[in-house]
This record gives structure tokens, C-alpha cells and sequence, in this order.
């Protein structure tokens, strides 16, 4: 296993990854619990794990067949019904590339 | 009704000693007296008299009705009912009204349960406290100067305290067996696939489950039997027949074989629970019952496989809160990207965000691998353990937290030891079978011990069985 180091760059980028961002009173002890989690989460690396098969969910059962039929779903004013913003029937967003007013 | 049983209240409504609306009425009062224990986030109390009015006169009229009709059934706030507000205990969602009912809440209103209101919790079902409500605190009912346990804390207390008959939690890693052994209650993590999640707002996708909370293990069976079964909303919703009630024939000690994990059973766990454990144990083995020793050698690697798997899955589920298209987002002049940045980091509380950024972590370039690949290999090594134990017995008896109920702000400031409250919890929730909690007397502060039976996956209906003989069994000491 890549051998875990972090420090404050490392949680700026994962940061930065996860759209989130902490400022500098906060920085340190972030830095310090994640390295504190990772360096707990690290003991997996004891066990031999070669040839064992990952299980990305429990019960792998196979869906079922069903007709192909049309089913009611959401509404468009349902869909919207807790947007921050809306302008006719479509989720208003900033835009894309913008810079800030000063 | 102070803690009564959902068998006691259902034969009350039958035979015309009490009405819904006057259950109703009893649980708003004690809702409204014990306003300090922080239970609930919100009271539907209109909508609960109606629903409670409806069922009495379909009663009035000889309906066919079930034996939850008219019964208060509190619900997490992170399972979404229509036109009412889910919050999941976060500022992201503090305004955030459902647009459609879960799959639970359906089949809560088929059977004309009384919806009373929804219950405060970890934010977005992260802890072992309910400490990480945005909202506020929960108090623990037996001591209010301790925590009920979490992520479910709020469901839990409303029962304990004799708020509701019945809750509804939701169970990643332990959030609900672990908050029923803080406060003195059943509370039961069915199978995966058990119960669709459809209406549930994703946490840990392949580690979520839906599951009940009562007094007794027969009121536990029978909300567990109303919320079960197919749903194609949900891929990973098992089809399976819903037989889960308890068959009183079926409860002999003497046809019962009880597995013992005795590693788990060192002087790490609190003294008192070890002694209730063993207690039971004897019992069972008094009353016929044959006690197997048996090995689950990967348990050691349970928290880290969990916290591993459940951040990286949470990391994705919570990238939706984006101020896209739900309740939160920060306005002020900026641009699509700062807008994302700016209201994930006013939305979510610090330990969402220590979650979210272990996950994102262990799915990067780099660390894929080794973090998150490997767990879910280490993932199939328990339940590999699990499978050849199963095998051997009917159920797994072990404690369900190594300690009682901590006070406020004991584990807060080290999130490590927050996540190793859950090391006798999560595994059921890594290998999938269902396993549940019950109470088994106090320890010396009079706090509430619970103590833990597992099964084999779908084998919901034998866990309930060798649950209420352990039941049986513990009355006599308590």
C-alpha cells in the first residue's frame, strides 16, 4: 500500500476533490484527524489479501424481469419543488465561468 | 403509556378500552412534558389526529385493519414523507420538504399506522451520539446527562421514554442497535435488501438498512413485517417471502444453538456487560439450549474495513449537495464551482466533512487500492467468517456495545473513538445478515445494557425467536 502521509497540502487537495474548503484556524486539526483516521484505517494492510475477491454489495441477486411499461414518475413541478432557484421548468444555476464583482 | 407494548395497545383498540385519537393525544402530551429530551425534530400533530380519526371510524365500521392500525410510529428524519420536511439533521436540508413518500412510509400508511413525527439524529446518520445534529441535542431518557446513542438517538429516546410505542431508524454501522443499547430498547438491523431504501437518503449505499425500534422483540417483528419486502424502486430490494413474526412454538432453549464469539469477550468490554453476557449465556445453556464456541478471526478488522467502505461510498452519495437543485445554497457573486464549494462547506457540520474527505481520500489516485479495494476484500474475508459460523448455529449471542451509554462530549474530540463504539456492530452491516439489540438490565450507574443476536442472512423470523426466549430469560433478572 502507498504509505499514507498527510499534512495540510494533502488535505487541500482531497479537500479540493470534494468541493470543500477549510480555512487556516481550521486546517491544522483537520490535518490531524485525518491522519489520525488513516493511520487506524491503515491496519487492513496485516492481512494477506491476494486472491480474495472484493464484495461491492452483499447479495448479489438478479433483477428480476418486468414488462416494459410506462410508469408515472416525479413531476416537473415536484422535481423542482425544492430548487434554490428555477426559471421556466429548469434548475437555475451561477454561471459557469464568472468572476467576482469588487 | 408509559413504555407499553404495541400486543397490550393493539388489544386495547380492539377491544374498545382506548381509541387511536386518544393514543395520539397521550403520546402529544408526552411529547410536550418531555420537550427537553430532544426527540423529535418535528410534530405532524394535525396530520396525526386525522390519520388517528380515520383509522377509529374504520374501526367503528368492522374494517379489517392491522394490528398496527392507529398505532404512533415515529420516524429518522432521513426518511422522506410526502410534503413534509426531511432535514437528516443538516443545515443542507434544513427547508428541505419530500416530494414523495419512501417505500417505507407507504406501507407504514397501507397499514394505517399514525405517522407522529420524525426523530433527530447524527447528521446525515454520521455518529454514535446524535451529538451531530445541526439542530440539537438528544438526551439519553434513563440519564440525561449521558447520550442515547446515535445515529438513531432520536428514535430511540422518543421510545424509552415512552414518547411512541414504535420508531423507525436506519442502521449503516450500527445506528440502530447501538442507540437501542443506550437506551433500553429492541431495535433490529433486518437483512440487506430486507427493507427497500427507496425514500432513504443514501449514507453507506450497499451498508444501509431500514429497521424497527420497540419495547419488546414481538413489537420489533411486527413493524420489521409491515416496512419488508420487494420494492423495484430499489436494485438491491431481495425478493423473498415476509415471514418474520416469531412462532411462540418455535421458542424452546432446548431446539436452540447459541454461537459464542468468546475473542470478543476481554477486559475491553465494560465489566457489567461481560457478566450480563455470561449470565445469559448460562441461562440459555441452563435452559437446554446447546452454546457453540465459535471463531470469526477477521473481527479486528472490521472498523477500519467499515469507516473505509461507508466514507468512500458517503464521500459520493453526499456530492449531490451541490445547491443545484435542494434547499441549501450560498449566494453571493460567484461563479458555478465557488457556488458548490461555498454551500457544501456551509451545509455540512465537521464530522460529515471529516467523512466525506476520508472517502474521497481512500477513492484517489494512489490510495484506491490499498484503502478501498482492499476493504472490500476484507469485507468478504468476514463474511466468510459469518457463513461457516452460521452454519453451526441458529444465532450469534455477543454484547452490542462494549460499554453503556458515555456522556456528552467524551468521544467527540477523537473521532477514532467515536468509530470503536461500533466494533460489535458494523460487521453485520459489512457481511449483510440482520442482527438486533436487547435490552439485558443496567450496570452499576442503572444505565441500560444491551446485548446482540445475529443470524444468518433472511433468517429474521429464527432471530426473533431465540431474541424472545432471551427475553423470557433476562425477566427474570431484572
Amino acid at each position: 500500500m502507498t504509505e499514507a502521509k498527510v499534512d495540510a497540502a494533502t488535505v487541500r487537495k482531497v479537500a479540493q476533490l470534494a468541493n470543500l474548503e477549510f480555512d487556516e484556524n481550521e486546517i491544522d486539526q483537520v490535518t490531524l484527524d485525518l491522519g489520525s483516521m488513516i493511520a487506524h484505517m491503515a491496519k487492513i494492510a496485516e492481512l494477506d489479501l491476494s486472491g480474495v475477491a472484493p464484495t461491492f454489495t452483499v447479495f448479489d441477486e438478479r433483477g428480476p424481469w418486468r414488462d416494459d411499461s410506462v410508469k408515472a414518475s416525479l413531476g416537473q413541478a415536484q422535481a423542482l419543488l425544492n430548487a434554490p432557484d428555477k426559471e421556466s421548468g429548469h434548475f437555475l444555476v451561477p454561471k459557469v465561468i464568472q468572476t467576482k464583482r469588487s | 403509556m408509559n413504555r407499553q407494548c404495541v400486543s397490550e395497545l393493539t388489544a386495547s383498540l380492539i377491544n374498545g378500552s382506548t381509541t387511536s385519537v386518544s393514543l395520539v393525544e397521550t403520546c402529544l402530551q408526552r411529547m410536550e412534558e418531555h420537550q427537553k429530551l430532544g426527540a423529535f425534530l418535528e410534530i405532524d400533530q394535525q396530520g396525526a389526529l386525522t390519520t388517528a380519526a380515520e383509522i377509529d371510524r374504520r374501526r367503528l365500521e368492522n374494517e379489517p385493519l392491522s394490528p398496527l392500525a392507529g398505532i404512533p410510529v415515529a420516524v429518522k428524519d432521513n426518511i422522506n414523507i410526502k410534503g413534509r420536511v426531511t432535514t437528516c439533521a443538516s443545515s443542507m436540508l434544513e427547508n428541505f420538504v419530500s416530494p414523495y413518500d419512501a417505500h417505507v412510509i407507504e406501507q407504514l400508511k397501507r397499514v394505517g399506522v399514525v405517522l407522529i413525527g420524525k426523530t433527530n439524529m447524527d447528521e446525515f446518520a454520521m455518529g454514535s451520539s446524535t451529538e451531530y445534529s445541526a439542530f440539537k441535542k438528544t438526551l439519553n431518557p434513563v440519564d440525561q446527562t449521558r447520550v442515547p446513542g446515535g445515529s438513531s438517538g432520536g428514535s430511540t429516546a422518543a421510545v424509552a421514554a415512552g414518547l411512541v410505542p414504535l420508531a423507525i431508524g436506519s442502521s449503516t454501522g450500527g445506528s440502530i442497535r447501538q442507540p437501542a443499547a443506550f437506551c433500553g430498547v429492541v431495535g433490529v438491523k433486518p437483512t440487506y435488501g430486507r427493507v427497500s431504501r427507496y425514500g432513504l437518503v443514501a449514507y453507506g449505499s450497499s451498508l444501509d438498512q431500514i429497521g424497527p425500534v420497540a419495547n419488546d422483540v414481538d413489537g420489533a417483528a411486527l413493524l420489521l413485517e409491515a416496512i419488508a419486502g420487494h420494492d423495484s424502486r430499489d436494485s438491491t430490494s431481495a425478493h423473498r417471502p415476509v415471514d418474520l413474526i416469531p412462532n411462540d412454538n418455535r421458542c424452546d432453549p432446548r431446539a436452540m444453538k447459541i454461537g459464542i464469539p468468546k475473542a470478543w469477550l476481554t477486559s475491553d468490554v465494560q465489566a457489567e456487560i461481560l457478566e450480563a453476557t455470561m449470565r445469559l449465556i448460562t441461562d440459555f445453556e441452563k435452559a437446554g439450549a446447546e452454546i457453540v464456541e465459535i471463531e470469526l478471526p477477521n473481527s479486528a478488522y472490521a472498523i477500519p474495513a467499515y469507516y473505509l467502505v461507508a466514507t468512500a461510498e458517503a464521500s459520493s452519495n453526499l456530492a449531490r449537495f451541490d445547491g443545484v437543485r435542494y434547499a441549501l445554497r450560498h449566494e453571493d457573486d460567484l461563479n458555478l464551482k465557488d457556488m458548490y464549494v461555498k454551500t457544501r462547506t456551509a451545509g455540512f457540520g465537521t464530522e460529515v466533512k471529516r467523512r466525506i474527505l476520508l472517502g474521497t481520500y481512500c477513492l484517489s489516485s494512489g490510495y484506491y487500492e490499498g484503502y478501498y479495494l482492499n476493504a472490500q476484500r476484507v469485507r468478504t474475508k468476514i463474511a466468510e467468517d459469518y457463513v461457516a459460523a452460521f452454519q453451526k448455529v441458529d444465532a450469534i449471542l455477543a454484547p452490542t456495545t462494549p460499554t453503556t451509554a458515555f456522556a456528552f462530549g467524551e468521544k467527540t474530540t477523537d473521532p477514532v473513538s467515536m468509530y470503536l463504539n461500533d466494533i460489535f456492530t458494523v460487521t453485520a452491516n459489512l457481511a449483510g445478515f440482520p442482527a438486533m439489540s436487547v435490552p439485558a438490565g443496567f450496570d452499576k450507574k442503572s444505565l441500560p445494557i444491551g446485548l446482540q443476536f445475529m443470524a444468518a442472512p433472511f433468517q429474521e423470523a429464527r432471530m426473533f425467536e431465540v431474541a424472545k426466549t432471551a427475553e423470557t430469560l433476562i425477566k427474570a433478572w431484572t
